[in-house]
């Protein structure tokens, strides 16, 4: 009876055998997802392969090649390097109906890592994540609509309570925001802009988002959440349509 | 199996976090303690993408295959993001001080010096020319005077013996 292991080494070696990655081989990733501790032993031998292909240990003694033996060795102490995206987000991000502007638009130009790191934690991203993940309906994204028209969150996916809670961590986002803007004399417009969260593109972001930085209720005389002072003027709607996210480690 | 669709959305929340716990105790027997992706990071990525693409998820199957074959694409490709980073790059805050990228370079050639020495001289001379030379089987036995099922039969275990011997010295994933 063929066993676990030799299912794996002979589809890993037919692998190799045509120039391919095991890893990229559907029968190894059958065999690794009903054992996954085999991966260990799998990737021992694919790092020693990869450094003999490299030339960068031969019997010889022959010069380190930095190519592919640097990029093994970086693996082992990336330490979850993350690909995109340098820190932490700034989060706040807003929500359907709320008038508050991201972290960004707050007037800090060069923040600390720790200090965005912080805001990250306390805007409790994943507590906003059912509003991150609302899409916008298309009548947001096509421009000037009929004042008062009610942005609908039909489409909204509900977070089971407890999910964001288990899953939070600081993130970096990558987003595109629509963000229409409603005039008293009852025009309104529309602006849908890409932008990314990172302590190294606060500025960047905040560029778009300042322009429509009405962070309190028209006519309300209320300052904003933030701070921002009272605002009889253009009432502002944010909404996250579509989002990327990469990881940083605590 | 149908749901009606305004109930979707909180049963397919409720069923990820049913599985939270098998999936989190896959990726720790995937990644092992020694691996150098958190496993959280991948669990997290791996539960958005499900909320993300839950309308694609067909109710009457079961999740947790599901859920696994994705931790295992999400691992994989983070592991070979991180691997493509340069060392000592500011692309992540706060990443833990790394050595040069010189002397990381000497100790994994050492390594697998040591790894390649403990092969027998018929094995790592055939598998330095498949792997470094790239030569095919028939050209390595008309090399070395072999059949081509003889060189084959080398080369399967010489790759079996890096597995094996870079257990025995406690090799790193």
């Amino acid at each position: 009876m063929t066993t676990t292991r030799e299912l794996l080494w002979a589809a890993a070696q037919r692998a190799w055998d045509e120039g391919r990655d095991p890893l990229d081989d559907p029968q190894v990733a059958d065999v690794l997802l009903e054992q996954p501790e085999l991966l260990a032993e799998l990737d021992r031998a694919r790092h020693a392969l990869h450094a003999v292909a490299t030339g960068a240990a031969t019997a010889q003694g022959a010069a380190v090649a930095t190519g592919g033996a640097i990029a093994q060795g970086a693996a082992v102490a990336a330490g979850g390097a993350i690909a995109q995206g340098a820190a932490v987000a700034t989060g706040g991000l807003v929500a359907q109906g709320d008038t508050i502007a991201p972290a960004v638009a707050r007037g800090r130009p060069h923040p600390s890592r720790d200090a965005v790191r912080r805001w990250a934690a306390a805007a409790l991203l994943l507590g906003a994540l059912a509003a991150l993940l609302q899409h916008t309906p298309a009548s947001a994204a096509r421009g000037d609509v009929a004042p008062g028209a009610p942005l609908a969150d039909a489409d909204a996916l509900p977070i089971p309570a407890a999910l964001p809670v288990a899953l939070a961590r600081p993130r970096v986002l990558s987003f595109r925001m629509s963000v229409r803007t409603e005039r008293p004399e009852g025009t309104s417009v529309t602006v849908n802009e890409d932008g990314e969260l990172t302590h190294r593109h606060l500025t960047r972001a905040r560029r778009p988002l300042a322009a429509a930085r009405s962070t309190a209720p028209a006519g309300s005389g209320q300052p904003g959440a933030d701070g921002t002072p009272p605002n009889n003027g253009p009432r502002t709607h944010a909404i996250l349509v579509a989002w990327n996210q990469t990881w940083t480690r605590p | 199996m149908t749901t009606r669709p305004g109930t979707r959305p909180q049963a397919h929340g409720t069923r990820l976090l049913a599985e939270l716990p098998a999936l989190r105790r896959f990726l720790s027997r995937l990644i092992g303690p020694r691996g150098v992706i958190d496993p959280e990071d991948v669990l997290q990525e791996v539960m958005e993408r499900a909320l993300r693409y839950a309308h694609t998820f067909d109710t009457g199957r079961a999740m947790g295959p599901w859920l696994r074959r994705a931790a295992f694409r999400v691992y994989l490709d983070q592991r070979r993001t991180s691997e493509r980073l340069p060392a000592g790059g500011d692309a992540v805050a706060d990443a833990p001080a790394r050595e040069p990228a010189h002397t990381e370079a000497i100790a994994h050639r050492d390594e697998v010096r040591n790894l390649l020495s403990r092969l027998a001289p018929m094995q790592r001379e055939i598998l330095d020319r498949f792997h470094h030379r790239g030569q095919t089987l028939r050209e390595i036995g008309a090399a070395l005077g072999l059949p081509e099922g003889t060189v084959k039969s080398h080369l399967h275990r010489a790759r079996r013996r890096l597995a094996a011997v870079g257990d025995d010295d406690g090799g790193t994933r």
